[in-house]
């Protein structure tokens, strides 16, 4: 599944990131982070992870109970997440393809040393998943927004739709949770009468819409507006957008912390 | 049993020049896999048509993205241990006012992308000369000992005014060592091949002035290769980044697309020669729906992300100047005064 988390400047899509990242590594996952922005902090990673030891809520203290040594906890993250920096869309689907390939191999070394069933056993239930559980791209928009616009736009949306179908064959082929970040441009809007149809999914949050446009747009399973709230100082409010599991237009408020998101 | 490397790795994601690309589209290579089928240079050649040079272009280029696959899927990264280690061993560049350097988790990173934003006289270039000036501070005291490539897009660099600066901060640092000295730590002032003087600070400041936005576009790109040679720098600053991006630019989405590469190539810049980049930013007036208005920095919604770091600097009410962070990956939000003094920045003196 891909889920994106689109938002403008400081609107916490990194520490959603980060902190989706924490949570993964202290269950014992793995969890790859391409940072294109430059934006990943380790610091912050132990900071956040410190957080949902400390205060015990969600599945993902249970895992690391009685780990509440801050040096152990930065070891064992540590070694759970990779960073990967891309400076152009090139280097990413590069390294996407790599990551696909070098996880093909290891799962059929892994059936081969399994022997018997071999590499016909393509059982959901087989062998423990190798690789990482979570791949976050933050941001994908940083890269992609390069090459979109009219003089090279049939290779723009070519590369766009490349990085898309990659992410969503990762997801699929290894079951990995793909979380990628998106930025959002005003929503300038056509013609008045084009705002009807389907007014929420176009017309975006508070008069933004995610970049990229239309054709990146159903690249996502599942896509999560972040916004400031101007009423409450430091409010942030999620809005769910797109999912096809549940309803659309769903809300809630977050705020940012030292320890975490609430 | 052996998966051939990068097989669906498809042409269209190679960096090719369009004319390349397209040849090789029309005449069948579709994916990587293709051409390393294709029987060498001459074969690919004479396949496509292309100049045996070109086509060996094509399958260099091929084989640095495809490359033996690696079956260690972790090939490429580098753990957050490594990470944070490192960032723990970079020393910061500090703005010396205290709050400030507070405020930015103890000076401007290196590393990162830093922006800071605000409206005209409020010490954009003030700051950005002090950082140029304390990325020299000697290691002895925990300082970067470095050197600074400033770029200048609006001629707003006052050699005088960066001596004033540099004087003042070889004063403090002299008056810190001798301090240090009478405790027992003698060996402080005699420090290595480049004493932090005012001659040298002033020389470790390499100076670009650049008049539009074609230059400052060729700059960002040879900087790579400007650091290769000057491996001292530490810091680069571009004062300001906005300046010739808000003038000559009819089609706004080109300026996006522009602007936005540009960034890109900065993060880069700076996290492969890990040095930090400090950008100023202009701000301008952004209407409200209710029909109020607010400063914004400048450059649009998409500029906003090319820095991890955003510091906003303000008038406070109390006419003193103010630095509030409104964007940043691992620091809270928050504000802090400043004073531009004779000798530079400074922190305010504390109130009773």
């Amino acid at each position: 599944m891909v889920v994106e988390v689109a938002g403008e400047t400081a609107s916490g899509k990194t520490q959603l990131c980060l902190l989706a990242a924490a949570a993964a590594a202290l269950q014992g996952h793995e969890v790859m982070f391409v940072d294109t922005t430059g934006s990943f902090k380790p610091d912050r990673v132990v900071q956040l992870a410190e957080g949902l030891v400390t205060g015990g809520s969600g599945s993902a203290a249970a895992g690391a109970a009685g780990r509440h040594d801050p040096a152990e906890l930065a070891q064992h993250l540590g070694g759970c997440i990779h960073v990967h920096r891309a400076a152009n869309v090139f280097e990413l689907l590069t390294f996407l393809d790599r990551l696909d390939v070098s996880l093909q191999v290891q799962q059929l070394q892994q059936a081969a040393a399994d022997g018997g069933a071999g590499g016909m056993d393509w059982a959901p239930a087989g062998p423990r998943l190798l690789g990482p559980r979570l791949l976050v791209v933050d941001s994908v928009s940083a890269l992609l927004s390069t090459l979109l616009g009219n003089a090279q736009h049939t290779q723009g949306t070519t590369l766009l739709t490349a990085a898309g179908r990659t992410l969503k064959q990762l997801a699929a082929h290894h079951s990995i949770a793909v979380l990628v970040t998106n930025h959002v441009t005003s929503a300038r809007g056509g013609p008045a009468g084009e705002g009807e149809r389907s007014a929420t999914a176009a017309a975006g949050v508070g008069g933004l819409k995610p970049a990229l446009g239309e054709q990146w747009r159903p690249q996502a399973h599942m896509r999560v507006q972040l916004s400031i709230d101007d009423s409450q100082p430091g409010a942030r409010l999620a809005t769910l957008t797109a999912s096809p599991v549940l309803a659309c237009g769903h809300q809630s408020s977050f705020y940012i912390h030292s320890s975490g998101l609430t | 049993m052996h998966v051939s490397s990068s097989a669906r790795l498809e042409v269209v994601a190679l960096p090719l020049p369009p004319h390349l690309r397209n040849r090789l589209l029309a005449t069948g290579f579709g994916t990587v896999a293709d051409l390393e089928r294709a029987g060498g240079p001459m074969g690919l050649a004479r396949e496509t048509g292309l100049s045996p040079d070109e086509a060996h272009e094509v399958l260099q280029l091929a084989g640095a993205a495809g490359g033996p696959a690696s079956s260690n899927w972790r090939a490429g990264t580098v753990s957050a241990a490594d990470l944070l280690v490192a960032a723990a061993a970079t020393p910061r560049i500090i703005s010396m006012a205290r709050d400030l350097d507070a405020l930015l988790g103890g000076g401007v990173a290196a590393g990162q992308v830093t922006e800071f934003c605000g409206v005209p006289g409020v010490g954009k270039t003030q700051l950005g000369m002090q950082l140029a000036v304390n990325v020299q501070i000697p290691r002895s005291l925990s300082g970067p000992e470095g050197q600074a490539v400033y770029i200048d897009t609006e001629g707003s660099f006052m050699a005088e005014r960066c001596a004033d600066i540099a004087e003042g901060a070889v004063r403090h640092v002299q008056s810190i060592l001798e301090k240090k000295a009478s405790m027992g730590q003698p060996e402080l002032l005699h420090d290595g091949e480049r004493p932090f003087t005012l001659e040298n600070v002033m020389r470790g400041i390499y100076l670009f002035r650049v008049h539009d936005h074609v230059e400052q576009l060729g700059l960002v790109n040879m900087l790579p290769r400007f650091l290769e040679q000057y491996s001292q720098v530490r810091l680069i600053v571009i004062d300001s980044v906005t300046f010739h991006f808000r003038q000559d630019f009819p089609d706004m989405a080109q300026r996006t697309r522009v602007v936005t590469g540009m960034a890109q190539q900065l993060i880069s810049l700076a996290q492969t020669h890990n040095v930090a980049v400090v950008l100023m930013n202009q701000v301008t007036t952004k209407v409200l729906e209710g029909g109020g208005s607010k400063l914004v920095p400048a450059l649009g919604e998409s500029w906003g992300h090319a820095a991890s770091t955003r510091v906003m600097l303000t008038w406070g009410p109390d006419n003193e100047r103010h630095a509030q962070m409104i964007k940043s990956p691992h620091l809270p939000l928050g504000d802090a005064a400043f004073a531009v003094t004779a000798d530079g920045l400074r922190s305010l003196p504390r109130r009773r």
